[in-house]
């Protein structure tokens, strides 16, 4: 049971401030859906904080912005939102993905996108989809009265299991990332239970092709390392190359070494590669371009090298 | 306790009050408003027995602190209908049956209202997927996408409301013909009251602490930290049963409360009662027991060796052992063509109705100690209930509250002892309401089993001798144990026809989860021994599964297992008619190539998948 005596709700950033100034022990909290399952018995059991912040209703965590290049989502954006929103759905393709596989459509309405990256579990699903997008992540740090704004590239941020590179009062407040709307996405994840699942592994891939070329791809892992990361071998062996079963399948292979989790070790490398392959070819998929032979290549890694097809 | 003052709007009523500030909008709903159609089957935002509307989306209450929710507008399902009133949506479930103990209903009839809401012209796969929050134990999914397909229907027109009326006047048959379920409304709309629903005048809260050892002394319990706190009214250890203090569904073996030492984790050792759920749980925390560790018992075989005794005052860990002889298996194995031997293993199973145990005691205005709670077993809990209690059988009645599930889990009397003990010593009404957590922990299991199977065959297929000895874990205690290896040693050889049978059915006593009623009641084990071994051997044989069994399966005149002469037997009528049906692809298994063609014919089931989807026809504009 979660026990508190206060439950505070600021509006803005600057009555944030003040509140984490005057009040001691209080535990910051967004969507609630993390907290709430954690004091339990066999998890934390009964926790008692005199105070909460919930965060989710500052105004300034609440917002999107739209730009040629660039996109902005506001820490407190909803993965309900996140799915369902026109605008993102055209130019962010991977975030919806990820959504749908985010526990289920109650539990999204309330799960926010800051709460996921803050928490930085290993298996955090959003992690992998934001490497990809090449996001920042803008804090505000509390001086006394004062939020000063900063902004650390994801991979400063995560510094570890359960572990960010945020100060005891700072606050996420959103993310910076790449307009991706000429890009194709995919999102592959394995878990236990359709709803609800924590993943074993999962990987975000984002791409871009012409002349049947890999102009660009960005490929991320989680679940399977300590800290979500991008597969840069990968990727740097591919861009530029052609699109052939022969260049996936050597890519698939580059970097399995990045599993570094305790159990089941074999399996998670079966699963990465097949991921890594299938994330490439459904990305493809919805390439329009007339001159790639997707079939052609699916055809020559079944019958080379592995099962593509399902 | 601090205290927030709320004003919102719930089921169109404006509602300004103070609740606990630490309430989820779960218990608001519940403790304060009385609005019990909304369930708490997890607490931790698993099962969907709590979804309610905010703001007109459907969120999950038990993850809803109550003071995010300040100024909103809440919908529940007692806003969406009455029995006499029923929604669309209420009307479809009561039609297809789509209601069985009915805890989860209220749930999926919202969220099944939310899909609709959100998009009238749901295709199935988004009904599916919109729906994938809230879980089922009973009903099955199946009845339940009828109903919101039917209900989907009628709303755009598609389909005559009448279709409704069936409901109402069922077919004028019953055999063969559809039953109407009178409890339906009840159970869509809500209305039904379960034990945790169920409040009285004076109430006082149980909580119960529980052992983190697997087998250990008791030394000493002190209560004295936990008598002085403020709310705390009293509390009750085994010194306070006044009668015989056992009980078991076959064995008496369980004590209310650990009596001097304790046998497996999670088994109850204090009851408290205060006059809240936190107050009670606080005082659990200051409560202190003194153990002194035994030597633990975790694994079966080691149970038989005796040598580490879990209930010392009967010098042996076999719970029970029902041997079953038929024929002579030596003169059989040795006309056998082939023999093949294979060891089977089982894990412990948790029931997971989606109804936590509950329960309410009180003593009545004729001093008759009333126990209300979803117990599968009254009559045999009254009787062993008078013995513990040491009253006569006329002073003690148990009312059967409507139960969330059971599945045989709710067979034994775990936990109404100590709600007994309460009410007797403080006259007052006692609630009890175990979370998901301490369900798992503290309720009987599924028998672990392993067994050893030897089987002998002819060319034919026909079988000349089976051995099967299975072990079976029964845990802490005996509870239904006895039963389970008989059921499991009558049916365990399949319904085939086998002139030479040895089998041996073993419960023993370990320090793991005691483990008792579920669903076939321990045929289910030894069987998925069987049918697997019948598999194996039509590989062996290269015969076709359904021949194997065709070749083996009882006939009218043959002896059953324990001998009784069968005046009729339909097993080979019900796999004629099974092959038939799933369109079988004959041949060995192994000899079928790298695809079975009877999968995904018409008259069958899609194999499963994950289903995942991201085409949805839904979308938002955010501010
Ligand atoms: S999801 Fe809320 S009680 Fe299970
Ligand atoms: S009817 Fe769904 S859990 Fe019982």
């Amino acid at each position: 049971m979660l026990k508190y005596d206060n439950y505070y709700i600021p509006k803005t950033l600057k009555e944030y401030a003040k509140m984490c100034n005057s009040i001691g022990n209080y535990r910051i909290v967004a969507g609630c859906t993390d907290t709430m399952p954690w004091a339990r018995e066999g998890r934390a059991g009964d926790v008692y904080f005199k105070n909460i912040i919930d965060v989710s209703k500052i105004k300034e965590l609440n917002y999107m912005k739209f730009a040629k290049k660039n996109i902005s989502l506001g820490a407190a954006t909803s993965f309900q939102d996140i799915f369902l929103d026109k605008k993102i759905r055209k130019n962010l393709k991977i975030l919806p993905q990820i959504s749908v596989w985010f526990a289920d459509d109650q539990i999204r309405e309330q799960a926010t996108l800051g709460g996921n990256i803050v928490n930085a579990s290993p298996a955090a699903d959003s992690t992998p989809a934001l490497l990809s997008l090449n996001a920042k992540v803008i804090i505000g740090v509390i001086k006394g009265d004062k939020i000063i704004k900063k902004t650390l590239t994801l991979k400063e941020f995560v510094r570890g299991r359960n572990k960010v590179a945020l100060g005891k009062k700072d606050l996420v407040i959103g993310f910076d990332m790449d307009n991706l709307n000429d890009y194709q996405a995919c999102f592959e994840k394995v878990g236990h239970r359709r709803s609800l699942v924590i993943s074993t592994v999962c990987v975000a891939c984002v791409l871009k092709v012409k002349n049947n070329k890999f102009e660009d791809i960005r490929i991320s892992v989680s679940g399977v390392c300590e800290i979500p990361q991008r597969l840069l071998k990968v990727e740097k062996f591919l861009i530029g190359k052609q699109v052939s079963h022969k260049n996936i399948f050597e890519a698939s292979l580059l970097e399995l070494n990045v599993i570094n989790s305790r159990t089941r070790k074999d399996y998670r490398k079966q699963v990465l590669q097949n991921f890594i392959v299938r994330s490439i070819l459904k990305s493809l998929e919805k390439n329009t371009s007339k001159n790639l032979n997707l079939n052609f290549i699916k055809d020559n890694l079944e019958k080379e090298y592995l099962h593509v097809r399902n | 306790m601090s205290e927030i003052k709320l004003n919102l709007s719930i089921n169109g009523k404006n509602i300004k009050r103070s609740t606990k500030s630490h309430y989820r909008l779960l218990d608001f709903l519940r403790e304060d408003l009385d609005l019990t159609g909304t369930k708490e089957g997890c607490g931790a935002g698993e099962c969907g027995t709590c979804s309610v509307f905010v703001n007109g989306k459907l969120i999950k209450s038990c993850l809803m602190p109550v003071a995010k929710v300040n100024g909103s507008k809440i919908e529940t399902v007692e806003s969406l209908g009455t029995p006499d009133k029923m929604s669309e949506v209420q009307k479809a479930f009561c039609l297809t049956g789509a209601s069985q103990c009915g805890f989860c209903i209220p749930g999926m009839v919202m969220a099944a209202t939310s899909t609709l809401r959100n998009n009238p012209k749901s295709s199935l796969e988004e009904i599916k997927e919109e729906m994938g929050g809230n879980i089922c134990r009973c009903t099955g999914y199946q009845k339940i996408f009828e109903a919101v397909e039917i209900a989907r229907d009628v709303i755009n027109k598609k389909q005559n409301k009448n279709v409704f009326d069936k409901y109402y006047k069922p077919e004028n048959s019953f055999i063969g013909a559809n039953v109407k379920r009178i409890d339906a409304p009840s159970k869509v709309t809500g209305n039904l009251k379960y034990a945790a629903d169920m409040k009285m005048q004076n109430m006082l809260h149980m909580q119960v602490l529980r052992s983190d050892r697997p087998h250990a002394k008791i030394k000493k319990i002190d209560l004295s930290k936990a008598l002085k706190l403020k709310g705390v009214v009293t509390a009750v250890t085994s010194d306070d049963v006044p009668g015989i203090d056992n009980f078991g569904v076959f064995v008496e073996d369980q004590p209310v409360l650990a009596k001097n030492k304790v046998r497996y984790v999670g088994e109850a050792i204090v009851a408290v009662a205060a006059e809240s759920v936190e107050i009670a749980k606080e005082a659990l925390s200051k409560i202190k027991i003194i153990y002194e560790d035994l030597p633990c018992l975790f694994k079966s075989e080691e149970a038989l060796k005796n040598k580490i005794l879990i209930h010392e005052d009967y010098k042996t860990n076999v719970v029970k052992h029902i041997p079953i002889r038929k024929g002579n298996i030596d003169e059989g194995f040795a006309k056998a063509d082939v023999i093949i031997e294979d060891d089977f293993s089982t894990q412990p199973v948790d029931h997971a109705y989606l109804e936590p145990m509950a329960g309410i005691s009180y003593v009545d205005q004729d001093g008759v100690l009333t126990i209300v709670s979803p117990s599968q077993n009254i009559t045999h809990h009254r009787h062993m209930m008078a013995k513990i209690m040491n009253l006569p059988i006329h002073k003690v009645r148990f009312i059967m509250s409507p139960v969330g599930g059971g599945f045989g889990g709710k067979e034994d009397m775990i936990y109404q002892g100590m709600l007994a003990l309460l009410a007797m010593k403080t006259r007052l009404p006692i609630k009890y309401v175990m979370s998901r957590e301490e369900d798992i922990v503290s309720t009987a299991k599924r028998h672990p089993t392993k067994t050893h199977y030897k089987m002998g065959l002819l060319n034919n297929g026909k079988i000349t001798a089976v051995e099967i000895k299975t072990l079976s874990d029964g845990g802490a205690y005996g509870c239904s144990t006895e039963g389970v290896m008989r059921k499991a040693a009558i049916l365990g050889a399949g319904p085939y026809h086998i002139e030479n049978l040895k089998m041996d059915t073993i419960g023993v006593y370990t320090n793991n989860t005691p483990s008792g009623a579920f669903r076939s009641f321990g045929a289910l084990q030894t069987e998925f021994a069987t049918e697997s071994m019948m598999d194996l051997a039509s590989e062996k044989l290269n015969l076709d599964p359904f021949e194997i069994r065709r070749v083996n399966a009882f006939k009218k005149g043959d002896l059953t297992h324990t001998k009784q002469k069968l005046n009729s037997a339909s097993i080979n009528n019900v796999l004629d008619e099974l092959e038939k049906l799933c369109k079988w692809d004959k041949g060995s298994s192994n000899h079928r190539g790298e695809e079975r063609k009877d999968l995904n014919s018409s008259d069958n089931r899609e194999s499963c998948t994950l289903g995942a989807r991201l085409e949805t026809n839904r979308s938002r504009v955010s501010k």
